[in-house]
């Protein structure tokens, strides 16, 4: 342990931006006093140096630091097996970059702490000019030191027949400029933890847009499908409507039918009716009118039947020649009988003239009472006379007729 | 400290043990039923975090990036797509399609008439332009602006009729995908029909593959809702859907009985029906397991069974009316149930069917679960054809109407 002798009075001076120079002024104070006098100095203990990084020009060698937050050092036990680190889902990313800050941290803690407590401890000041500390035992029991060691040689023989060592790689020689820096955990730029946001959002907008076409796609097959119910039930109800009018028309259809055939037969019976009645009275005419008509027919040479050809062939003549004769028979006998008494009227009307005669000159001509005399003309004109055809006399005599007064 | 659902505990206990099978063995020993979408391998990444958010040294959104060249976007691009270097003017096209998927970008756009724009682009060589193109004119479709856009221009329609027969099928797919978009708005369907679409769409009916085919006949849907249906049936829509029945491509079978139900609606749609053998086409997809092709066929019948000689045809197969009856009883699915109803009501108007009704299938058909008034409403009227007596009605031959 060295153990300084001298404590030496550093003040820091205002000049120099940032750097700090220290300056020693013993000798002068030692020149100054008497030189038999005890030099003494008395100071409360303090850090030499508060922050190593302004001490400009110096290699600070890196103080002691805990070793169990070296990164490089590898913990636990070298024959264990070594445990896979659990990267379940449960922890994500942010957690472990959370654990990470964390970590960085205390190790950040861990080494100010360690400079901080190696800067605290007092070490042994410079030796002054012209001096220098000499390593100094203060142990309790004095140990010797060999300036000369005490040696012992030994020799050892390598085997004969060594195989040769395997030349080593080429290495071409390292060219260029060596640089480095010093990257720490957080300056890189991860990409597993920041393509995350945007992988997210790029794959959640592309699902919610495919969502919402897919739910507007089903919105239209189902407006599709309920505008096809629609126009189901309406094909229903067109085809009652249209049912009902095929119905309708079978019965009027129907309707008419019967109502012609009622017509008809009623037509039937009247012209049965008409029938009926025209044979009846054609049964009253037939006998008049059939003959005449057989005869127009005959004499137009219609009716050419074989029985009425034999019969006007054979029958006819006969039973004209017969009929002729009784006419004849008949006819001669009327005018027999026609003269006889026409025979016996003239003798009649000659005896009643003669009687009249006689009887006449004795009687005046007598007119009918109440008979009027008119001539034919006036008679006819009183006849189709409206004012005078309700008056006629009852008993009229034409002049001409009227018996003329015998001069 | 330990986190509950991974078992972290576990995993520091036993390190060398590979921690999503531990997790994997605590959820089998608990008897859980789900198991953790964290513990599969390759393992699910996790979305969230539990760190705070980083703040990053500019406040940025990535996803509220503002648009390059600001409000003058649009404008360059429209520039662009006139650039003598082809794979610019691609370029310019796809920008556009991204952009254009914004509404308010899309109003711009037609606002710039870009929809006219593209006229003097498809003409240039590249089906790649004609992709793109067609592929715009698909995202445009999709807002009101753009369809009426697009149908008040004669020119661009005509474009579309010429990419309707394109040789490359993505392009096909989108000008088919366009029409249908515009076509389900009935103001610019009517200048569809006005066009002549219809005739263009059933002329590819039939030569399409089945996915340009499905969307056609969707958009003859569309397009049939007034006046469409008697032009579709004036230009020979009834056979081509007759046969696509017969396709193999569930999709299409399905969407050829949608446009049947609308022309058999009509009059002419109905003589139609009865003078083919649609009943039993139809009869024997309402046999098929897949419940829309069920649904479709019954919606099919209830039109096609409204004349006489159709009734008889149906009743003569007499798989129809008990494959109906076994529809009805269905009360999951009210819709096939109601149609299921309305067809065999129709079926139960001819007399020999009413009376098999009568006497088979009465106590199946009172049996049937109904879960609303409307189905009760027309389960009643069924039994009211079905217990219908002719007998009580009074001939008065008219004399007392």
């Amino acid at each position: 342990m060295d153990i300084s002798t001298r404590q030496v009075n550093i003040r820091k001076p205002k000049a120099g931006r940032g750097t700090i120079i220290a300056f020693t002024n013993e000798e002068q104070e030692i020149e100054r006093r008497d030189p038999t006098t005890v030099y003494t100095f008395s100071n409360s203990p303090r850090a030499l140096y508060s922050n190593r990084k302004l001490i400009a020009g110096q290699e600070v060698p890196m103080p002691y630091a805990n070793l169990m937050f070296e990164r490089r050092v590898v913990r636990g036990s070298n024959f264990a097996q070594p445990q896979i680190p659990h990267l379940g889902d449960g922890e994500s990313a942010a957690a472990r970059a959370a654990a990470a800050r964390r970590r960085a941290a205390a190790r950040k803690k861990a080494r100010i702490q360690t400079v901080r407590a190696a800067e605290l401890r007092l070490g042994s000041p410079p030796a002054i000019k012209g001096r220098k500390h000499e390593p100094v035992q203060t142990d309790q029991y004095l140990e010797e030191i060999f300036i000369t060691p005490p040696v012992n040689e030994m020799c050892t023989q390598t085997e004969l027949f060594l195989e040769r060592p395997v030349s080593p790689f080429y290495v071409p020689a390292k060219t260029g400029v060596d640089a480095e820096t010093q990257i720490y955990p957080g300056d890189l730029f991860d990409f597993d933890m920041e393509v995350q946001p945007i992988l997210e959002v790029l794959v959640g907008k592309t699902l919610e847009q495919a969502l919402i076409e897919v739910l507007e796609e089903e919105e239209l097959e189902a407006l599709k499908t309920q505008q096809r119910r629609f126009l189901e039930i309406r094909a229903a109800e067109a085809c009652e409507a249209q049912r009902l009018i095929e119905k309708e028309k079978r019965l009027q259809r129907e309707k008419e039918k019967r109502l012609k055939e009622y017509e008809d037969g009623i037509k039937i019976q009247k012209q049965m009716e008409e029938r009926i009645a025209a044979s009846v009275l054609m049964q009253g005419y037939l006998a008049d009118l059939l003959p005449s008509i057989l005869e127009g027919l005959e004499s137009e040479g219609v009716l050419l039947d074989n029985i009425k050809q034999d019969i006007d062939n054979t029958f006819m003549p006969w039973l004209m020649k017969e009929v002729t004769t009784e006419l004849e028979d008949i006819v001669s006998s009327r005018d027999i009988l026609s003269d006889i008494v026409r025979e016996i009227l003239e003798n009649k009307a000659e005896i009643y003239n003669a009687i009249y005669n006689m009887l006449a000159d004795d009687e005046p001509i007598d007119e009918y009472p109440g008979a009027l005399a008119y001539t034919s003309d006036e008679l006819s004109k009183l006849i189709h006379d409206k004012n005078t055809v309700s008056f006629l006399p009852q008993k009229v005599t034409l002049k001409e007729d009227r018996p003329k007064k015998e001069e | 400290m330990y986190c509950y659902p991974k078992n972290s505990y576990l995993q520091s206990y036993y390190a060398n043990v590979n921690p999503r099978l531990l997790n994997r063995c605590v959820i089998r020993a608990r008897k859980l039923r789900s198991d953790d979408i964290y513990d599969v391998s390759p393992e699910m990444q996790r979305l969230c975090s539990a760190q705070p958010a980083i703040p990053m040294e500019h406040d940025t959104d990535i996803t509220r990036r503002t648009l390059a060249y600001g409000r003058n976007g649009l404008r360059i691009l429209r520039r662009d797509l006139q650039d003598p270097d082809i794979e610019v003017v691609l370029k310019s096209l796809s920008t556009l399609n991204d952009l254009l998927r914004n509404p308010e970008k899309a109003y711009e756009a037609i606002k710039l008439k870009i929809p006219e724009r593209l006229l003097t682009v498809i003409p240039r060589t590249g089906e790649f332009i004609r992709e793109r193109c067609s592929l715009t004119y698909q995202i445009l479709s999709n807002y009101m602006g753009g369809k009426q856009a697009m149908v008040d221009n004669p020119k661009i329609l005509q474009l579309f009729v010429e990419l309707l027969k394109d040789n490359k099928i993505e392009v096909r797919l989108k000008i088919a995908n366009c029409l249908e978009r515009i076509a389900s708005f009935w103001m610019t369907a009517d200048n569809l029909v006005d066009a002549g679409f219809i005739r263009h769409i059933l002329d590819r009916l039939m030569v399409d593959e089945p996915e340009v085919s499905m969307i056609h006949l969707e958009t003859l849907t569309h397009l049939m809702y007034g006046n469409g249906k008697l032009i579709a049936i004036e230009n020979g829509a009834f056979d081509m859907l007759v046969l696509l029945l017969d396709c193999s491509d569930t999709e299409v079978r399905l969407r050829a009985l949608r446009c049947l139900m609308l022309i058999t609606s009509t009059d002419i749609g109905k003589q139609m029906a009865n003078n083919s053998d649609l009943i039993l086409k139809v009869g024997r997809i309402l046999c098929a397991d897949e419940i829309n092709l069920q649904l479709n066929a019954a919606a099919v019948l209830i039109f096609c069974t409204m004349l006489v000689k159709a009734k008889v045809m149906a009743a003569q197969t007499k798989l129809i009316p008990s494959r109906l009856i076994r529809l009805c009883k269905n009360h999951l699915n009210p819709n096939l149930q109601l149609l299921c109803f309305k067809a065999l009501t129709n079926i139960s108007e001819h007399p020999d069917v009413r009376i098999i009704m009568r006497t088979k299938h009465l106590k199946r058909i009172q049996d049937i679960v109904v879960t609303s008034d409307l189905l009760r409403i027309h389960k009643n009227r069924l039994l009211g054809v079905i217990l219908w007596d002719p007998s009580d009605l009074k001939c008065t031959f008219g004399n007392q109407d």
